[in-house]
């Protein structure tokens, strides 16, 4: 894929994006023009989707997602803050509660990753001796993994307990989403159902959490893996 | 879900054997991309569908409207602030780009208020705006008054980007240049923000 993807050059950067615009508009935009069409109705997502700001972790690439599939929320390692209504300015909860309340989708999907540099911010405490205004804070949402994995550090190595963190970390954003009185009570009527899955790019497989404590099972052929919260087909509203 | 998986499956059978070696590169060597995209969580307007962009060129931040608060280091949870600050600091990405798009639900809540089942975080998220509703209000007609605060809104946030320390000192010594776009989700065109003339104009 050498042509599709040529090599990175920083001064011909802007100018890459522009002719992937170009190919965006012949090889999507020409080719769906009934699909942007009935798009500018409005979107009507079933399924929302908290991935990594990660460059290598684009969920509609790993999906092969269309366009109109996927609400989509990106910030650094796909974290889910628990439900504060302080009226301050909150871009996670704000982009949940317009997924779940204003556009009703069906399915909320938490993707972490393995190689997550949030995650790893997370374990090392000192932050490689770098202290950042606003990085330590953020992943401190997840401060419970910390906690978690600092009983297993003298038992495991280092990449082992990165990527239990990394799954960890889903399942403790799945259980910040389920603070969200909005949400628990979907989740419980069964319109909505939580999924917390896991791709590990060098591999390029996906796992999904059977429950909301795990484990994480490989995704393949045959049967949907079943929601980590709520049932297995969400329900629309009657 | 059955698409999403469909999706996946034609993952692992045609995207990974062809970027195979792309991603076991970017798993060993970590990601190096050469530009941060803050765009809004539409499903309408995937940044990485919209540049053609492949695995390891581009960090996302996504959120309702594309907005980026100013700089207040106060130990609150601030996710975009967190993003832009790792893009800048850690991964040294060469331009940030703010993308906008037509029929964005959150602009419009801006301009017509939120409906009050959303009231808890939406509110005061796009507050974040709130100067775009001012261009809003000058505009007789409502197309108009939804792309002037689509627009104004782009402005802000990259005005904001700015009241960040490290960010306007990247800019300053060139290291860093700040982009704002606005995609048109009916013509499939991207408008570019013109430095000098504060316009929009074809890219």
């Amino acid at each position: 894929m050498a042509t599709a993807f040529p090599p990175r050059s920083r001064g011909g950067a802007l100018r890459r994006l522009v002719d992937g615009f170009d190919r965006f508009r012949d090889q999507h935009f020409e080719h769906d023009h009934e699909l942007y069409d009935t798009l500018l109705d409005g979107q009507r997502p079933e399924v929302m989707v908290i991935a990594c700001s990660d460059s290598r972790t684009d969920p509609a690439i790993i999906c092969g997602a269309e366009p109109g599939e996927l609400f989509v929320v990106r910030n650094v390692a796909a974290l889910v803050p628990t439900y504060e209504p302080d009226h301050r300015p909150r871009g996670t909860s704000a982009a949940i509660e317009f997924g779940v309340v204003a556009l009703g989708v069906r399915h909320v999907i938490v993707l972490g990753h393995s190689f997550c540099a949030g995650v790893r911010c997370l374990l090392e405490h000192d932050h490689g001796g770098r202290r950042f205004d606003f990085v330590s804070d953020w992943v401190g949402i997840a401060s419970e993994v910390r906690d978690e994995m600092d009983g297993l550090v003298t038992e495991a190595e280092r990449p082992v307990i990165a990527r239990r963190a990394e799954q960890a970390a889903v399942l403790a954003s799945l259980r910040h989403l389920h603070t969200y009185p909005f949400v628990a009570e979907r989740v419980a009527d069964g319109r909505l159902s939580l999924h917390g899955w896991y791709f590990h790019f060098g591999w390029g497989l996906l796992q999904a959490a059977e429950g909301p404590d795990g484990p994480f099972r490989q995704v393949d052929r045959g049967m949907p893996p079943a929601p980590a919260m709520g049932r297995a087909v969400a329900e629309p509203p009657a | 879900m059955g698409p999403l998986l469909d999706g996946y499956r034609k993952f692992r059978e045609e995207t990974w054997p062809q970027q195979r070696a792309r991603f076991e590169e970017l798993a060993a060597q970590g990601q190096k991309p050469h530009t941060m995209v803050i765009a809004c969580s539409d499903s309408r307007v995937d940044p990485q569908m919209i540049f053609s962009a492949g695995p390891g060129e581009l960090f996302v931040v996504r959120n309702v409207a594309n907005l980026v608060p100013p700089y207040m280091p106060d130990a609150a949870f601030h996710g975009t602030s967190a993003a832009v600050e790792f893009a800048v600091r850690v991964l040294g990405v060469g331009r940030i780009v703010v993308m906008g798009h037509a029929l964005c639900g959150g602009i419009r809540a801006l301009i017509e208020g939120t409906p009050d089942a959303a009231a808890d975080f939406v509110a005061g998220w796009i507050g974040i705006a709130q100067g775009a509703r001012a261009a809003a209000l000058r505009c007789d007609d409502p197309v108009a008054a939804q792309e002037a605060a689509e627009q104004e809104a782009i402005r802000i946030s990259l005005a904001n980007l700015m009241t960040f320390p490290w960010v306007a000192e990247a800019v300053a010594s060139g290291a860093l240049r700040l982009r704002g776009a606005h995609f048109g989700v009916a013509t499939g065109r991207l408008m570019v923000l013109d430095g000098a003339t504060g316009g929009f104009t074809p890219a």
